[in-house]
C-alpha cells in the first residue's frame, strides 16, 4: 500500500525579487513499512521535501497524499489531527519543550489529541522502556545528553502510534557511537512496530540503516 | 567595538516598540517626579502671589491684636527706623455699604492710603481719573470691575454708609484689577485718602496697619525684633510668612510622591524585563566578540551605554514633559475666584529639581538594567559559544521566604514606625510590597493552578492542562502576572485615595446638620432669640469656636475648639464622638472637660483621663480628656469643650456664627435673614453653597490625582503589551514544536487565551490583595501630614480592578495568539 505519494512537487522560495527553485517536479512514492533514507548534499532541498510531506509547509505546486488523503485539500484542523495521529516528527535539534519533564514531553501529542492521560499510562511506560529512558522520566531536557534528548523526541513521535515517522537528520548532532544507537533504535521500530520511516541524512552510513535510498540533488530526485 | 555599537543601534531602531516603551516609561517617571517635586514650590508660590497682590512690596507689618489697647496706632515709633527702610506705609481699613439704585446692597472694602505711599508699596495702574490730585477729602478709586458692576464712572458721586453714617464720595479714579484691586468677583476693593477714612473712625493721625520694607533684607529679623519692642502690645511680623507657607505646601506633595513611587516601580519592572531580552539578543554577538579578544569591560560598557542613552534621552524628554504636566496641574489648582481675579498659575521650579529629575531618569535606566547586564557579563565565553546559557534553575526556596518576610514587614512596619519617620518608611514599604509580590507570584500562581487544575481539565480540556503547565513554568508568563498585579495595585491605591477623599469631603458636610450659617457683627443671645423668630427659621444655634489655640508648654496647637451647647450640640453636629455621645456631651458641661479628635490624640500622644493645658486669654487652663471623636473637619485637628468654659476662658463676647435649621427652603430663609439684619454687614451661606465651593477647591486635587492614575495605567498597559510580545518571542520555538506535533491553530489560540485568562485572574487578585496591603499603609502617611482621612475600601473598585486586569491580559494576548497561529513552523524548528 502506498502510504506517502508526492506528485509533480515544486517549491520556490522568494528572496526579495529572486525566486529560488528548491524542489523541481519531484515524484515519489513510499510503501507502508518502508524505511527510506533521503540523501543528498547540504542545501539540496532534503529538509524542504520532508517538511512538505509532513504538511509543515505548503508546496508551490503539486500534490502530497498521506494515506490517500490530499494535504492541500485539508483544513488546518484536519492537517493538525493528521500530524498528531498519523505522523511523528524527529528533528536534528530534538526540539523538546525545555520546561516540561521527559514524560510530559512524550505525552504532549496525546494531550493535543484531547485524550485522557490516565488511559495512556501503560503505553507511556512501554515507550520509555523501548527508548531506554524509564529511569529518566521526571528529568527535564536540560538534564539529559544529546542522545537521550533525541530518544525523548523519538518516544514522543511514537506515543500516538502513528504509521509514519519523519526524521530530519536525527543523528546530525550526535557523536558516532550515540548516532549508531539511535539508528539501531529507529531500525528496530521499523521492524518490530512496522512503522514507515522517512529519514533525511547526508551520511551514507546512516542512510544504509534504511532499506531504500532516495537521492536528491539540485532539487531533483535521482534513482 | 564599533560593530557591537552598530549592532546595538540597529537593534534600537528595529525594536521600535520596545525602544518607545523604555523611553516612555523613563520619560513619564521623570516627568511625574519633576512635576510633583516642583508642585509644592509652585503651590507655595501661588499662595504667596495671592497674598502679595494686596500688600505689594511690604515685608514687615505691624497690626493690632486682641491685647492691643486699640485697633489703631501711630507711625511715629516706626518712623524712627526710617533710615533702615525703603518705605514706611501706614494704612487704615474700613468698610462701607453701597446701596445701588436697584436697592441691591454691596459691601465695599475701603483701604485708606496716602496715594504716593501706595504707589511706592503696591503701585496702582489707573485706567481713568477725575481730579484725583491732591488725593484728599472724599475721593475714591474703584477697580474697573467694581465700577462696571456698580455702573459708576469717573466724576460720579457715590454714597457710602460708613459706621451708619452716609457719606458722599466722588469717583476720582478707575484702576486696573491688579494689586490692591485684585478682586475675586465677590469682594469690592476701593482706595480712599487715609486721613479721610481715619477721621470717619475717630482715628485721626493713626493707622490700622504699618507696612515696611527694609533696605537691607538680611536685617529683616533684627528689625522685626526691634520694632516688636517699640510696639510692645501690637503684632510685628513678616508680612508674608514664606517659610511657613513653603513648609505647609511641602506636605502637599506627599500623596503625589507616593504615586510617583508606584509609577517608578512599574517602570523599573518594564526596563528590567526589556533589558533581559536585549541582553539575550546580544549574547551571540557578545560571545563572538569576547572570543576574539574583547574584554568583559568593553562588552559591559556597550550594554551600559545603551542603558545610559535611554536614561539621557528619556530624562531630557521627561523634563520637558514635566514642565507641561506641572503647568497643567497648576492650572487645575486655580479656583474660580482666581480666574475671576485674572490670576494666573505661576509655575515655579529651579534647575536643581530639573537636574534631580534628569538624574533620576538615568539612575532609573541604569539600576533597572544592571542586573541583566551583570548576568550576561558573568556567563563565560565558552558557555556563550557553546550555547549553554540556560543553566539548570532549581526552584529557589529562599525567594518564597524572602517574599513572605518582606510582606510581613510591609504590614508591620508602617504600624510601628514613629510618626516622624512615617513618610520614608511608608514609601519604602510601597516599593517592598512590589518586590514581595514579584517574588511570591510564581508560588501564588502555582497554588492557584493546583487549586484549579481539576476544573481546568474539566472546562478547557487538555489545552487547559498545557496552559496550566506554562503558567507554572514559563518565566515571561509569570512576569506578565507580576506586572499586571503591580499595575492593578497602583491603580487601586490611587483610585481608592481619591475615592476616599471625595467621599470624606462629602461626609464632612454630613457632619453639619443645619441649613444656613451666617455671621453678622455682635451676634449674642438676644440676636439668637430674635433670629429664631424670623420667618422660616425652625431653630437657631449660637456657635462658639476658638482657632489655633496653643497648648501650654509646647509648640502644638489645636486648629479649632468648638464650644458645645450641651442641649443642642448633638442636633447640629455629628463629630463622630466615640462612645455614649449624649452623656459625653453632658459631661462636657460639668467641668473643664474636653473631647479631642483621634488625630490630635495621636499627635499629642495623650490618652483618656489625661489633662491638656490650653493657653487661654485667662491663662493656662487644664482640660481633662473625657473622650475622642473621628472627623476630618479642620483636617481632624479639632476638639470640643462646653460653650460655657470656652466663652469664659477665651473671653468671648459674641458667637462666631449662627447656625440655622429652616422650615422653608434655605434660599428663601437666607433672604429673610438678610432682610432682617438690614444694612448690616452679614455674611451668610446655605449648606448647598458651602458644599459647592468646597467641592470646587477639591475638584482640582482630584483631577490631578486622575492624571497620575491615567499615566500609571498607560505605563502599566504598555508594559503588559510589551511583556506579551516578549514572551511570544521567547516561546516561538515551543509553539512551533506544538504545531509540528499537530496542535491546531484553534488549540494554540485557546491555550494562549486560557493562560491570559488565568494570568489575568491571578494577577488581578494578587494586585487587589497587594493594593489593599498598600492602601492600609496610606492612612499612616496621611496622618503624618495631618490629613487623617479614613480610607474607604470599595468593593466595586476592587471588582473593576480585577475585571480590568483580566480584560487587559485578554486584549494583550490577541496579537500573540494571532501571530502564533500564523507562525512559520520550519523557521522556528530548523535552526538552533
Ligand atoms: N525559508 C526559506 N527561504 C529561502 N530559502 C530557503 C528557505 N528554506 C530553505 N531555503 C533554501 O532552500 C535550499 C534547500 O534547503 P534545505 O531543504 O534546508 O536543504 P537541506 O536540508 O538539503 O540541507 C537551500 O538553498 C536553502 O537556502
Ligand atoms: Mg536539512
Amino acid at each position: 500500500m502506498q502510504i506517502i505519494e508526492a506528485k509533480n512537487l515544486n517549491k520556490t522560495f522568494k528572496m526579495g525579487d529572486l525566486d529560488i527553485e528548491v524542489l523541481k517536479d519531484i515524484n515519489l512514492s513510499i510503501e507502508s513499512g518502508e524505511f527510506v533514507s533521503i540523501m543528498g548534499p547540504s542545501g539540496s532541498g532534503k529538509s524542504t521535501l520532508l517538511y512538505l510531506i509532513g504538511g509543515l509547509d505548503k508546496p508551490t505546486s503539486g500534490s502530497v497524499k498521506i494515506k490517500g488523503n490530499e494535504l492541500s485539500e485539508m483544513k488546518d484542523k484536519e492537517q493538525s489531527i493528521m500530524r498528531r495521529r498519523d505522523i511523528g516528527f524527529v528533528f536534528q535539534f530534538y526540539n523538546l519543550i525545555p520546561n516540561l519533564s521527559v514524560e510530559e514531553n512524550v505525552i504532549l501529542p496525546v494531550l493535543l489529541d484531547g485524550k485522557k492521560l490516565k488511559d495512556y499510562r501503560s503505553r507511556l511506560d512501554d515507550i520509555l522502556e523501548v527508548v531506554g529512558l524509564a529511569d529518566r522520566r521526571t528529568h527535564t531536557p536540560r538534564e539529559l545528553s544529546g542522545g537521550q534528548q533525541q530518544r525523548v523526541a523519538i518516544a514522543r513521535a511514537l506515543v500516538n502510534e502513528p504509521d509514519i515517522i519523519l526524521a530530519d537528520e536525527p543523528i546530525g548532532n550526535l557523536d558516532t557511537k550515540t548516532g549508531t544507537e539511535i539508528m539501531q533504535l529507529l531500525q528496530r521500530i521499523n521492524r518490530e512496530k512496522k512503522k514507515t520511516i522517512v529519514q533525511v541524512t547526508h551520511s551514507k552510513e546512516a542512510a544504509d540503516y534504511g532499506n531504500r535510498i532516495i537521492n536528491v540533488r539540485d532539487g531533483k530526485v535521482w534513482g | 567595538m564599533s560593530v557591537i555599537l552598530k549592532f546595538t543601534i540597529r537593534n534600537i531602531k528595529e525594536k521600535k516598540f520596545r525602544t518607545f516603551l523604555i523611553l516612555f516609561s523613563i520619560m513619564i517617571s521623570s516627568a511625574l517626579f519633576f512635576a510633583s517635586g516642583a508642585m509644592s514650590g509652585s503651590v507655595a508660590q501661588m499662595m504667596v502671589d495671592r497674598m502679595r497682590s494686596s500688600v505689594g512690596a511690604s515685608e514687615i507689618v505691624i497690626h493690632a491684636n486682641e491685647k492691643s489697647p486699640s485697633g489703631y496706632m501711630t507711625t511715629s515709633a516706626a518712623e524712627a527706623f526710617g533710615e533702615d527702610m525703603d518705605f514706611i506705609v501706614g494704612n487704615v481699613f474700613g468698610q462701607g455699604i453701597y446701596k445701588a439704585d436697584s436697592k441691591e446692597i454691596f459691601k465695599i472694602d475701603l483701604n485708606g492710603y496716602v496715594f504716593s505711599e501706595l504707589q511706592m508699596m503696591n503701585p496702582v495702574a489707573l485706567e481713568a481719573e477725575y481730579k484725583l490730585h491732591p488725593f484728599s477729602g472724599k475721593k475714591i478709586i474703584l477697580s474697573s470691575a467694581t465700577a462696571e458692576k456698580l455702573k459708576l464712572a469717573p466724576g460720579d458721586s457715590m454714597d457710602l454708609k460708613i459706621n451708619d453714617v452716609r457719606h458722599r464720595f466722588v469717583i476720582s479714579g478707575i484702576a486696573q484689577p491688579k494689586g490692591v484691586f485684585l478682586e475675586d468677583g465677590r469682594t469690592n476693593n476701593a482706595v480712599v485718602p487715609r486721613e479721610t477714612l481715619a477721621a470717619l473712625f475717630n482715628a485721626k493721625g493713626r493707622v490700622s496697619a504699618i507696612h515696611m520694607k527694609p533696605k537691607d533684607m538680611s536685617r529683616k529679623q533684627e528689625l522685626i525684633d526691634s520694632l516688636s519692642k517699640a510696639y510692645g502690645r501690637y503684632t510685628v511680623s513678616e508680612t508674608i510668612p514664606e517659610e511657613d507657607i513653603r513648609r505647609g505646601a511641602d506636605a502637599f506633595n506627599v500623596p503625589f510622591m507616593m504615586m510617583v513611587v508606584m509609577v517608578l516601580v512599574i517602570s523599573v519592572f518594564i526596563i528590567y524585563t526589556s533589558f533581559r531580552v536585549i541582553t539575550t539578543e546580544m549574547l551571540p554577538v557578545i560571545g563572538t566578540f569576547r572570543s576574539i579578544g574583547a574584554t568583559k569591560r568593553m562588552t559591559d560598557l556597550v550594554l551600559l551605554t545603551e542603558s545610559i542613552a535611554y536614561g539621557v534621552a528619556g530624562g531630557a524628554l521627561g523634563c520637558i514633559l514635566g514642565i507641561g504636566v506641572l503647568k497643567i496641574m497648576m492650572n487645575m489648582m486655580l479656583i474660580e475666584s482666581d480666574r475671576a481675579a485674572g490670576f494666573t498659575a505661576a509655575v515655579q521650579y529651579d534647575w536643581t529639581q530639573m537636574l534631580a529629575a534628569f538624574i533620576l531618569a538615568v539612575a532609573l535606566s541604569v539600576v533597572s538594567s544592571i542586573i541583566p547586564i551583570i548576568r550576561v557579563s558573568r556567563i563565560s565565553v565558552k558557555d556563550i559559544v557553546l550555547n549553554k546559557i540556560e543553566s539548570i534553575k532549581k526552584k529557589k526556596r529562599f525567594r518564597l521566604w524572602l517574599g513572605l518576610i518582606l510582606l510581613a514587614s510591609v504590614i508591620i512596619a508602617p504600624r510601628t514606625a514613629p510618626r516622624n519617620a512615617a513618610i520614608p518608611v511608608d514609601m519604602l514599604c510601597l516599593v517592598l510590597a512590589s518586590i514581595s509580590v514579584t517574588l511570591l507570584i510564581p508560588y501564588i500562581t502555582g497554588w492557584f493552578i493546583k487549586l484549579f487544575e481539576g476544573i481546568y481539565t474539566y472546562v478547557f480540556g487538555n489545552e487547559g492542562i498545557l496552559a496550566a503547565k506554562n503558567l507554572r513554568e514559563n518565566k515571561s508568563v509569570l512576569n506578565n502576572i507580576s506586572l499586571l498585579s503591580m499595575g492593578i495595585s497602583a491603580l487601586l491605591i490611587i483610585n481608592t485615595i481619591s475615592f476616599s477623599v471625595s467621599k470624606e469631603v462629602g461626609n464632612a458636610y454630613r457632619a453639619l446638620d443645619y441649613d444656613i450659617e451666617f455671621w453678622a457683627p455682635g451676634l449674642d443671645r438676644q440676636k439668637l432669640m430674635l433670629t429664631e423668630k424670623i420667618d422660616g427659621v425652625a431653630d437657631a444655634y449660637g456657635n462658639y469656636q476658638a482657632y489655633n489655640t496653643e497648648l501650654a508648654g509646647s509648640k502644638d496647637s489645636i486648629s479649632c475648639i468648638i464650644g458645645a451647647e450641651p442641649n443642642k450640640f448633638d442636633e447640629y453636629f455629628d463629630m463622630g464622638i466615640v462612645g455614649d455621645k449624649e452623656s459625653l456631651i453632658k459631661e462636657l458641661g460639668r467641668d473643664r472637660n474636653i473631647i479631642i479628635s483621634n488625630g490630635l490624640k495621636e499627635k499629642f500622644g495623650v490618652d483618656m483621663g489625661d489633662s491638656i493645658k490650653l493657653r487661654t486669654k485667662r491663662g493656662d487652663r487644664p482640660y481633662k480628656i473625657i473622650g475622642f471623636c473621628e472627623t476630618i473637619m479642620y483636617n481632624g485637628q479639632i476638639a470640643i469643650v462646653s460653650d460655657k468654659y470656652l466663652k469664659s476662658d477665651m473671653q468671648m463676647k459674641y458667637y462666631n456664627d449662627m447656625l440655622v435649621k429652616t422650615s422653608k427652603p434655605p434660599e428663601v430663609v437666607s433672604e429673610n435673614i438678610k432682610k432682617y439684619f438690614g444694612n448690616q454687614d452679614i455674611y451668610i451661606r446655605t449648606m448647598e453653597e458651602m458644599e459647592k465651593s468646597n467641592n470646587e477647591s477639591n475638584k482640582a486635587l482630584f483631577s490631578i490625582f486622575r492624571i497620575f492614575s491615567i499615566m500609571a495605567m498607560v505605563i502599566g498597559v504598555f508594559g503588559i503589551l510589551n511583556n506579551f510580545a516578549i514572551s511570544f518571542m521567547e516561546r516561538k520555538r515551543s509553539l512551533a514544536m506544538f504545531r509540528s506535533m499537530g496542535m491546531s491553530k484553534g488549540q494554540i489560540i485557546k491555550m494562549i487565551f486560557i493562560e491570559a485568562l488565568s494570568g489575568g485572574i491571578v494577577g488581578g487578585a494578587v494586585g487587589v490583595f497587594s493594593g489593599v496591603v498598600n492602601i492600609s499603609i496610606v492612612p499612616y502617611v496621611l496622618r503624618a501630614i495631618d490629613l487623617p482621612i479614613p480610607i474607604h475600601y470599595s468593593a466595586v473598585l476592587m471588582a473593576f480592578s480585577l475585571a480590568g486586569g483580566v480584560a487587559v491580559t485578554l486584549i494583550a494576548s490577541v496579537s500573540p495568539a494571532l501571530k502564533s497561529s500564523r507562525l512559520n513552523i520550519i523557521e522556528a524548528v530548523k535552526y538552533e
